[in-house]
């Protein structure tokens, strides 16, 4: 008895942490710490998308230091990542997700534009204790050909 | 000491009322019952927005009177034609208070009758328990597009 609520009770638990990792990954891309965003990733944890792939926090941290624009503190910042819709399937010390994302840039006459709509496709693993991302494919799905 | 099974619920229970409080807020504030808006404060709660932090009033009266005033300039005049969406919620829990971060979109109907993003911002939010209800005790809304 008491186990199976154990059990149902670290499902809750899970589902939660899994989610909380998907928010600070945007707070902390849109920040720009990169040295907290890579630290969201296994030991040998590999991102992947439009601007390459790299495997472990070090070189994930190196490969956004070399490729990403600044987004320096709010007001000046110019783009913010929205994610929503996150489906979660647990299994154990892994799981498999989907997380939507959508792109707001600011544009000429500094008004909001949805610049780009794109989803993450991931393999999450319980590392130390701690979900952290084994494997996050980043797609972008509007537009086709993004400038 | 590992926490109690009573902890951890209590603590998903906590996050679970908090999500619901962000989502009573915008709820309420589109649908423009600010009677009800202002009462998710504490009775010493804040609202901080504007440049500069400039708008800002105090209490569930002050709060009231003061979104009540936002009619037709920085709400609109009417329910529906506008809608906040409150997402990505961050929340650190610390007894019987909470501090949480979330993102904002404001939408509004736009010329020829279309969804128009028309602006973007933060909440930087500190909770506290108040008659075992969260409440906003204090809540900033800076603006990030446009630049205030």
């Amino acid at each position: 008895m008491t186990d199976d609520v154990l059990v149902r009770l670290q499902r809750l638990e899970d589902l939660a942490e899994i989610e909380r990792l998907f928010y600070d990954y945007r707070r902390h891309l849109d920040a720009r710490d990169l040295h907290a965003y890579s630290r969201l990733f296994c030991e040998d944890g590999e991102w992947s998308g439009r601007t390459g792939s790299a495997v472990g926090p070090d070189a994930i941290q190196a490969m956004l230091e070399a490729n990403l624009s600044p987004n320096p503190a709010a007001p000046e910042a110019t783009s913010w990542h929205i994610v929503s819709n996150p489906l979660i399937d647990l299994d154990g010390d892994r799981a498999t997700a989907s997380v939507t994302w959508t792109l707001i840039r600011r544009a000429h006459g500094d008004t909001p534009a949805v610049a780009l709509l794109g989803h993450y496709d991931d393999v999450l693993e319980r590392e130390h204790g701690r979900w952290r991302f084994k494997r996050r494919r980043a797609h972008i799905d509007i537009p086709d050909n993004p400038v | 000491m590992a926490e109690s099974i009573e902890e951890r619920v209590a603590r998903l229970e906590d996050l679970e009322a908090i999500r619901r409080l962000l989502l009573d807020y915008r709820r309420y504030l589109d649908g423009k019952d600010f009677h009800a808006y202002a009462g998710l404060f504490a009775v010493d709660g804040e609202f901080i927005g504007g440049p500069g932090g400039t708008i800002r009033a105090t209490g569930p009266q002050g709060i009231f009177e003061l979104v009540d005033g936002m009619r037709g300039t920085l709400l609109t005049e009417t329910g529906g034609d506008d809608l906040h969406i409150a997402v990505n919620e961050v929340i650190e829990l610390d007894g019987d208070r909470a501090h949480v971060t979330s993102t904002w979109v404001y939408l509004i109907r736009g010329e020829g009758d279309v969804p128009e993003v028309s602006k973007i911002g933060h909440y930087d939010d500190t909770l506290t328990r108040e008659d075992g209800q969260w409440k906003f005790m204090a809540r900033t809304a800076p603006m990030d597009i446009p630049a205030q």
